[in-house]
């Protein structure tokens, strides 16, 4: 049963929710290689310790907030293709594709709820942090990987979160705002605004 | 969101994740499968050199940080530090990141000289994420500078690792503090030999063939080669021995190794293109006082 309809709001077409033009295809695209590369050039050579902020999950985060779960999971699916095929990666490919593939759809799931608040962005941030990380290392585990040690988990876990929602703002919240549909004048403005007012009541006029 | 849509947006999800699942499952049957090798260096050459742009735009400001202790106002503590502490003052005498560069060559050169290995040198241009649970890196030489798989890295403090796979301009290597590693060693001196893995962390553990062996700490290991040198070449120190612990259950003992490379501040590394001739046993290893004989 869809929340929607329970409510009695107007229909909202996936098809407007999830689709998207050529451009902000590319611009999705370019924004997940984008973050994927300094990720891995940038975020690791900086002193500090323990892991390294999840900038390509922020990235996911802010458009499957804005574009429903159809787009965020074919995101989370591209997206996790890039970190599975990037170099240095040498994890069984398919796993981060699985994991982000998930989030996407669940984040897509909540979406314009939390447009609002920084605060409730940096949480859910975070919840996906530890939820990714942990599905990556389970998958691992259940597939054998010899790499999988609980205590390096254990070790890497609240660095991992600590850096990756410390960055939330910053990232997820010009992503939110880019891809959000409304903000860019389709037709999806009024039945977005209306459908967020009454999931939230608690949303500001301002944010819709 | 009509329910048609639901059970289309159902339907997508269903079929990505089946796809994934398929590649985790292919990828845990048959590691790095014809298809799946494609794909990576196909990854390889787009991302290459994207690494290489980022790392070149950030490197300047990896520089600045070294080039602040030259100017005018830090001289003259300098100065005095110099004169307190010998130690120091040798990191001191690397204040420009050019001079620190044509040292770390020199000083990969003079490893390679006293080993008689022919290098590629090469600069790491990425880091895998320490939550992806794998020790690599990415370097900016690749088949086109003649790497090819299982080739032996080193850097001017000794052992790095080994080439995992070469794409035209890049390549990634597998880091010897990788938990999936485990190579052949020779403790020096002793010529004891034994088997050195990875755990993800720091320190690596050691366990040697002849379990009444004497070991201390302060113990050095040298690579024992392979077959071909390849994956590893004969010679190439790796660390030395920091822990002797007595196991609690049965004769083993548990021995921890520092490496002699920091793995966190990896930069320039050279490839083991040729091996030398000879084994040339521990003859690499610097003397106790710091150089190389």
């Amino acid at each position: 049963m869809s929340r929607n309809s329970m409510l009695g709001t107007p229909t909202l077409s996936a098809e407007r929710l999830g689709r998207m033009g050529i451009t902000a295809i590319l611009v999705a695209a370019g924004l997940v290689v984008a973050a994927a590369v300094i990720q891995v050039s940038v975020l690791t050579r900086l002193p500090l310790p323990g892991a390294t902020a999840d900038l390509v999950l922020l990235v996911l985060i802010g458009i499957a907030l804005a574009r429903g779960p159809l787009t965020g999971a074919l995101a989370g699916f591209g997206a996790g293709l890039v970190l599975d095929l990037m170099p240095p990666a040498d994890h069984a490919v398919g796993r981060y594709a699985f994991v982000l593939c998930l989030a996407g759809y669940l984040l897509g799931q909540l979406g314009p709820r939390i447009f609002g608040s920084t605060f409730g962005l940096m949480v859910l941030s975070a919840l996906t942090a530890t939820g990714t990380f942990l599905a990556f290392v389970v998958i691992g585990a259940l597939t054998g990987d010899p790499r999988t040690q609980w205590s390096t988990v254990a070790d890497l876990l609240p660095s991992a979160v600590l850096y990756t929602t410390v960055l939330a703002p910053l990232v997820v919240r010009p992503v939110l705002t880019y891809f959000r549909p409304a903000a860019r004048g389709e037709l999806g403005l009024v039945i977005r605004a209306r459908k967020a007012r009454q999931l939230n009541p608690l949303a500001r006029r301002q944010e819709l | 969101m009509q329910p048609s849509d639901d059970r289309r947006t159902l339907r997508t999800l269903a079929l990505l994740l089946g796809v994934s699942f398929a590649l985790i499952t292919l990828e845990a049957r048959v590691p790095n499968s014809p298809p799946i090798a494609m794909l990576k260096a196909g990854a390889a050459s787009v991302f290459g050199p994207l690494q290489q742009g980022a790392t070149a735009l950030v490197r300047p400001i990896d520089g600045l940080r070294t080039r602040v202790g030259n100017s005018e106002q830090l001289a003259a503590e300098v100065d005095r530090l110099r004169t307190e502490n010998s130690a120091l003052r040798q990191q001191l005498s690397a204040t420009s990141v050019n001079t620190a560069e044509v040292a770390e060559l020199n000083e990969l050169l003079g490893v390679a000289g006293a080993g008689q290995y022919r290098v590629v040198p090469a600069r790491v241009i990425g880091m895998g994420p320490a939550q992806g649970l794998t020790q690599t890196v990415t370097v900016d030489a690749g088949r086109n500078d003649g790497l090819k798989p299982d080739l032996t890295v080193i850097n001017g403090d000794g052992l790095v690792g080994r080439v995992l796979t070469a794409g035209l301009h890049s390549s990634t290597v597998l880091l010897t503090v990788d938990p999936s590693v485990s190579i052949g060693i020779r403790m020096e001196g002793s010529q004891e030999i034994g088997v050195l893995s990875g755990t993800g962390g720091a320190a690596l553990t050691l366990q040697l063939l002849n379990p009444q062996a004497r070991l201390r700490p302060g113990d050095r290991l040298v690579t024992f080669g392979s077959r071909a040198g390849r994956p590893y070449v004969p010679g190439v120190p790796i660390g030395e021995v920091i822990a002797v612990n007595r196991a609690t259950d049965g004769p083993s003992r548990r021995v921890q190794v520092q490496p002699y490379v920091h793995f966190t501040r990896l930069d320039l590394v050279g490839i083991v293109v040729e091996q030398p001739r000879q084994n040339p046993r521990d003859a690499v290893l610097p003397n106790r006082s710091g150089e190389i004989r």
